[in-house]
């Protein structure tokens, strides 16, 4: 392997015409004189929600806006009518787990039985309002299987955790200190053209994908 | 993959007369170029995102080993191992070792280009129940043929063909009824979600690879890769040496472009940067991480003039666009690579002796280069293939010797036009009334009538009489 | 034609050899464009090829013998206008055959500066107003690949039209996608060639327009070639000759009777 390593480094140093690399600061420099600053992005002029909630209906998402925490259970119930005969998978979020759900309701936290489950709730790290996007961090408290799974997506997100540009978000991971094992950036449920160019959805992953929108005043 | 030169006219001669090949090229076609000339519009800074992108893919090209190093440390910190592979095979074995190691039964593939480049498929069927998850490359695995499009690798297949396939495969049966696309993608689904669920290896590609973290990025719409990449306890992703990006935000710079450019979406359904194995504290994930860096040819081109093809971000556009690849589809051209960007990567790869046909196949029209987000100058990288055809002795002979003597009585004016002259007068006699069948250019009448050279003699004959006549006038 | 006044532009035509081999009347109708625009046109004898089979074919060092001959053959004029996209496209790529060689890189780079394609020589050079012509009928326009993307051929054809009133223009569906001409490509692999010239036809008889214009004869001949086969009532003319009101002979292609 590190003889390989050599070989295919001395090669691009040979294509590239030098023995040493420059270092990573002068790299950064370059690319700094190269990009300009102002990066080329969607503009829009309604409020950023609105924008979110736009793109997510774009992405064949379906949303609610729900007034706080508290009533999560209330908008699920909402959303999967017969919530009763379902197995449902809740992601191990304290902001979850804390919640009072129905106890009609076959609620599992192990993800052991992920496989099963016909709805998971999950909660994200932070929505993109330029794409409609979710931003998933893998962790103890949001699984990334859970994401893909279920045929039923159901993600809440706080109103106030909308940014604009995916940008936003590496300044939010890079303040953590390392980047999680997996971010998924989830753009509506899961689709496939792969037959004949025709749009359908649930390939995979979720056929639907539902999210909550927590206001922020609580 | 071996390169299957032997005979690109063959191929495409089959193609064009395939009337399904047709169809499904037509519909995939207009929806491609529709889709991303709409998707373009919403961002109306489009050409200097494909500036900036070119600009960003130039300069990590022009600083390849330092974010090498830096890509590698930090995959290593986050428990993540790199391979470096000089050549397909040493691709093959990489992976395949790490299969044993694992003492792997079933491997779950998502759709890599690199893996195919390298044949992966063929070297690890013979030792692992191997599927491929992406609909489109499990219907080809099915049916036992190579992709024919970078991103719909199943283009080329009909409804009807599918549900043949599906028959034959899930149900050991013939002359099923014909079914639905959502009962198709449905029977796939659950077929396939057993294979996930059973896989001890996951293998996927990368769309960039993020020096700044170790962090690969992968974009998919069916959710295959992410389930490939998080249910088995080992992931090893592929990717060629170039798909290096510096940091996060020129990656999402690059996102912007490919979604755009592959499939006119603004982003896909799914865009996962995955870091390393799984934290010690995750309740999911892969146990092992390993990166196989692919050079097999890359390294030679980023010492050469074909150095802006390694910016390819392989999304797909300049074949949607190129209207000889909408007439003869992805599998004429011999390899995983088709279209335009086929046309310069497979003689790169394979050697341009086993890909003569690939680099003359092209009107040289310009499309390709004026949808592609990082602005390669194919028809020019096209165009240079050819001269290392003249230089080699590639060209056919008779091309040759005819180029040549064009080109001495080009430079012999006086020569030059007592010849078209006489071929002006030989022309329209043989030619006389119908131009439809003229000797010495037959492959021009094959199809078309020849337009007969005007009565009344050439235009610099024409010309110089009437200037005589008029400068005796004056 | 009158005399230019003798602080005219002095413009060398390049008439490239489709034209100065199969239609002639093409050049009649640059020179009469030009001149009724106040130029003077010359049409230097020494002039063959602008050596683009040769180039698109990887023969470099023919390519240069031509070029070097061009360039000697047109450095007095103020101009060098061609009708045809693709051979000013070819003059236009001179400079890179010269890398090498400094006094011939400047000379190539010289020529490039004077060297125009017609239509778009007429429009952004001359501005001249859209000629009025006696034309009449339905037309659509095809834009050939390298006067589109090479030297930004698009608005000009279209606009120098609109002086004529009984002209009604139809675009077709991808006007600006290849014909499958492609110089040496379309006898090197004709299958493929056909099928690209079926899809161009289908979008140009799919408008109900009874005249195909273009300002590449190579395009056009194949066009023409294969509607002729087909025998679909599509005329074909290079836009020059339309311009210029020269109407009298038969369009690209079509049959004479004898």
């Amino acid at each position: 392997m590190s003889t390989a390593r050599s070989t295919v480094m001395a090669r691009i140093r040979e294509a590239l015409g030098r023995t040493q690399p420059p270092s990573l600061a002068e790299a950064r420099a370059d690319l700094a004189r190269r990009v300009p600053d102002a990066i080329p992005r969607p503009i829009w002029d309604e409020p950023q929600v609105e924008r979110f909630v736009a793109r997510l209906e774009a992405s064949a998402a379906t949303w609610a806006r729900v007034n706080g925490r508290a009533d999560i259970p209330g908008a699920v119930g909402d959303y999967l009518q017969d919530a009763a005969e379902e197995l449902i998978g809740i992601a191990a979020h304290p902001l979850l787990t804390e919640l009072a759900w129905p106890p009609a309701w076959s609620i599992s936290h192990d993800m052991e039985n992920a496989a099963s489950w016909h709805t998971a709730i999950a909660v994200a790290r932070a929505g993109i309002a330029e794409t409609g996007s979710l931003v998933m961090g893998s962790g103890p408290a949001s699984p990334t299987t859970l994401n893909f799974l279920p045929d039923r997506h159901i993600v809440v997100i706080a109103a106030d955790e909308i940014v604009d540009y995916m940008e936003e978000i590496w300044e939010r991971f890079r303040a953590d200190g390392s980047m999680p094992r997996t971010i998924n950036v989830i753009t509506g449920p899961s689709r496939t053209a792969d037959v004949e160019q025709t749009l359908q959805l649930g390939a995979h992953g979720p056929r639907s994908l539902h999210v909550l929108i927590v206001n922020s005043a609580s | 993959m071996a390169v299957r030169q032997a005979d690109f006219r063959a191929r495409a001669q089959a193609a064009l007369q395939d009337d399904n090949l047709r169809d499904a090229l037509d519909k995939a076609k207009g929806g491609f170029v529709d889709k991303r000339a709409s998707a373009i519009l919403d961002l109306p800074g489009f050409e200097t995102l494909r500036e900036r992108g070119r600009q960003i893919k130039d300069h990590t090209l022009a600083h390849l080993d330092t974010y090498l190093e830096t890509f590698e440390q930090n995959v290593e910190r986050n428990g993540g191992q790199v391979h470096y592979a000089a050549d397909a095979e040493a691709a093959r074995e990489a992976v395949l070792a790490i299969c044993r190691d694992a003492s792997a039964r079933q491997v779950i593939k998502a759709k890599t280009m690199a893996g195919e480049e390298v044949g992966l498929n063929e070297a690890l069927e013979h030792e692992f129940e191997t599927v491929e998850s992406d609909l489109g490359e499990y219907i080809i695995q099915l049916a036992e043929e190579p992709p024919s499009h970078i991103i719909a690798p199943a283009v080329h297949k009909t409804r009807a063909e599918i549900t043949a396939l599906f028959d034959r495969h899930h149900h050991q049966r013939e002359g099923g009824p014909l079914r639905e696309t959502p009962d198709l993608v449905d029977e796939a689904r659950g077929v396939l979600r057993q294979k996930f669920l059973g896989a001890d290896i996951g293998i996927s590609g990368a769309n960039f690879l993020i020096a700044e973290t170790g962090s690969i990025a992968l974009v998919t719409n069916e959710g295959n890769a992410d389930l490939s990449t998080s249910l088995p306890r080992v992931h090893i992703a592929i990717a060629g040496i170039e798909k290096l990006v510096p940091g996060l935000e020129e990656a999402s710079s690059m996102l912007r472009l490919l979604a755009r450019s592959a499939t006119g979406q603004q982003i896909t359904a799914y865009t996962t940067f995955i870091t390393g194995a799984r934290r010690e504290a995750d309740p999911d994930g892969p146990e092992e991480f390993h990166l196989v860096l692919l050079d097999n040819g890359r390294s030679r081109m980023l010492g050469d003039e074909f150095r802006e093809m390694l910016r390819c971000i392989r999304c797909g556009a300049c074949m949607n666009h190129c209207p000889v690849y909408s007439a003869i589809g992805g599998h004429a051209y011999g390899w995983v690579y088709p279209g335009p960007m086929g046309a310069v990567l497979t003689p790169m790869f394979q050697g341009l002796d086993k890909s003569r046909d690939l680099p003359n196949a092209c009107t040289l029209n310009g499309r390709c280069q004026s949808v592609c987000p990082v602005k390669i100058r194919l028809p020019m990288l096209i165009r240079r293939l050819r001269d290392h055809e003249f230089e080699q002795r590639l060209t056919p002979t008779g091309t040759r010797w005819a180029l040549q003597a064009w080109a001495w009585l080009a430079r012999r004016p006086r020569l030059y036009q007592l010849a078209t002259r006489s071929a002006g007068t030989v022309l329209r006699t043989l030619g006389k009334g119908r131009a439809r069948r003229v000797p010495l250019a037959g492959a021009w009448t094959a199809a078309r009538d020849l337009p007969l050279p005007s009565a009344g003699g050439t235009f610099q004959q024409r010309w110089r009489a009437a200037r005589t006549s008029r400068g005796e006038q004056a | 034609m009158g005399e230019a006044a003798t602080n005219a532009p002095r413009v060398g035509l390049f008439v490239t050899c489709l034209v100065d081999f199969f239609r002639p009347e093409v050049g009649f109708a640059t020179v009469n464009l030009l001149e009724s625009a106040g130029c003077h046109v010359d049409v230097p004898e020494a002039q063959t090829c602008c050596g683009q089979p040769a180039y698109n074919s990887g023969d470099l060092d023919d390519t240069r013998a031509i070029a070097r001959q061009v360039i000697e053959t047109f450095s007095a004029y103020d101009y060098v206008v061609v009708p045809s996209g693709s051979c000013a496209g070819q003059l236009h790529k001179y400079p890179e055959l010269f890398a090498e060689d400094d006094d011939w890189h400047r000379r190539a780079r010289d020529l490039v500066g004077r060297t125009w394609e017609l239509l778009s020589f007429l429009t952004d050079v001359l501005a001249i107003d859209p000629p009025e012509t006696p034309a009449r009928g339905c037309f659509t326009y095809h834009d050939s690949c390298s006067g589109l993307r090479q030297l930004g051929i698009h608005g000009q054809p279209r606009q120098l039209l609109a002086g004529s009133p009984d002209i009604e223009l139809r675009e077709m569906d991808d006007s600006t996608v290849c014909c499958g001409f492609g110089g040496t490509f379309c006898v090197k692999y004709p299958e493929i060639s056909e099928r690209m010239v079926d899809e161009k036809i289908r979008n140009i008889t799919a408008t109900g327009a009874d005249t195909l214009l273009g300002g590449d004869l190579g395009c056009l001949m194949n066009i023409a070639g294969r509607l002729q086969r087909q025998g679909k009532p599509v005329a074909v003319r290079h836009a020059a000759e339309v311009l210029a009101g020269q109407l009298d002979t038969p369009p690209i292609g079509a049959r004479e009777t004898d």
